[in-house]
């Protein structure tokens, strides 16, 4: 069990981390590359006159496992509560956590599929655990290719036993604890042209105009974004941020966030400090709540 | 003000509809609709969609946990008392 998973390691899941760390409590970091690592050259941070933005983060991961901190380069695909205690599901297992920070970055989507948009609710959604039900023995899609896609149709077989993965045009792309999953599923490999219908939707439309009938499509982005993970949490977000208190944690009790997801300002110092921030209001709640090992050793 | 929420078990933004409500005091009517067949097709004719939480303030259709939109029909009914 770890005191706190912080989730996302750029700028800001890292400078979370190094404060957690540094003062003794078992954190985890789990995440894919940053954004960060597109940045040719960064010379806007206080302190180094030119560096690229890999060898910021080189030297950031170093610092951090330097105090204890373990890095994990893994795909969150889920995190849900239970018990007071969080679960985070990633592509390869699962770990457990006292508190979570979400350091996501910028959202990001799935390549846009047209007339995706118009049929959100009619017969298109991006929830299993909300809308499975009204799919129940019908004849339903999932639109990916990751393992984020064969989650929902895991989910989706709870309420119909008809489940296609559509992976518009890409190869399934899974790691080994899904290899068996995938079995239990057709997987439908053709392009999407569009989707189509008249109030709800009907067909999924393949180039060559080839198309078939479909009853419900749920989406499935390759990296689950913060709408993706908040199904499970019900993290609120407003204008595409999500909302914090003056204490960095969200409207759920210990999730904290930090970084491009909560700033308007988007840069690696706005980052660090809000990671900062998120990392030492973790460690008080940690000790508030007494749920400290730490502490209550002394 | 009479509020009627459409809600699936599973469902998180269903709980947080409700826990919103409770929090200000405000009394609404639940129907789960996995339960309620007869809510469920009303739910879809209500609100011309299936997605959840549906909720319905003085007839006003709210899909989804919509804060604002919520918050806004609440302050009326506030400043109408
Ligand atoms: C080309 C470019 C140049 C830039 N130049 C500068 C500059 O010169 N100066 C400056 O200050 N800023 C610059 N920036 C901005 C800077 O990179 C960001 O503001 C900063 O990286 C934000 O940090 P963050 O930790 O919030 O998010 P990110 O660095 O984006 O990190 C988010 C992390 O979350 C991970 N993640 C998201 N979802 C999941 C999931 N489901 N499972 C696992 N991991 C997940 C991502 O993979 C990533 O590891 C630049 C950005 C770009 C693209």
């Amino acid at each position: 069990m770890y005191d706190c998973i912080i989730v996302g390691k750029g700028p800001a899941g890292l400078s979370a981390a190094l404060y957690l760390g540094r003062d003794g409590y078992k954190v985890l970091v789990v995440g894919l590359g940053s954004m960060l690592e597109k940045a040719e050259v960064v010379e806007n941070y206080l302190g180094i006159f030119a560096i690229s933005g890999t060898e910021l983060l080189q030297i950031s991961k170093k610092q951090v496992t330097n105090v204890g901190v373990e890095i994990k380069e893994e795909k969150v695909l889920n995190i849900y509560n239970k018990n007071e205690e969080f679960n985070v599901v990633t592509n390869i297992g699962e770990y457990k956590s006292k508190c979570i920070i979400l350091a996501l970055g910028s959202k990001k989507g799935n390549a846009k599929i047209k007339n995706a948009e118009k049929f959100v609710g009619k017969a298109i959604s991006y929830c299993v655990s909300c809308d499975g039900f009204f799919y129940k023995d019908k004849n339903v899609g999932v639109i990916g290719s990751s393992e984020h896609a064969v989650e929902e149709a895991i989910k989706l077989k709870n309420y119909t036993d008809n489940v296609t993965i559509y992976t518009n045009g890409k190869d399934m792309k899974v790691t080994d604890k899904y290899i068996d999953y995938l079995k239990n599923f057709n997987v439908d490999n053709r392009k999407i042209e569009h989707l189509d219908g008249e109030d709800e939707l009907s067909h999924i439309v393949f180039s060559e105009d080839d198309k078939i009938k479909i009853d419900g499509v749920f989406i499935a982005n390759d990296t689950p974004n913060i709408d993706d993970l908040s199904n499970n949490l019900g993290i609120l977000t407003e204008k595409n941020k999500v909302v914090i208190d003056e204490n960095n944690m969200t409207n759920v009790k210990a999730v904290f966030a930090c970084g491009d997801m909560i700033n308007d300002f988007k840069q690696v110092s706005t980052a660090v400090g809000s990671g900062a921030a998120a990392g030492n209001s973790c460690i008080k709640y940690l000790i508030n709540s007494n749920l400290s090992e730490k502490v209550k050793k002394l | 003000m009479n509020i009627e929420i459409y809600t699936t078990p599973t469902c998180i933004w269903c709980k947080t509809a409700k826990e919103y409500f409770d929090s200000k005091g405000i009394e609404y009517k639940e129907y789960d609709v996995t339960e309620d067949n007869e809510k469920a097709l009303e739910m879809v004719e209500k609100s011309g969609q299936r997605g959840v939480p549906v909720i319905d303030i003085d007839g006003n259709i709210i899909i989804g946990f919509d804060k604002e939109a919520i918050e806004e029909l609440i302050t009326e009914f506030i400043e109408d008392e």
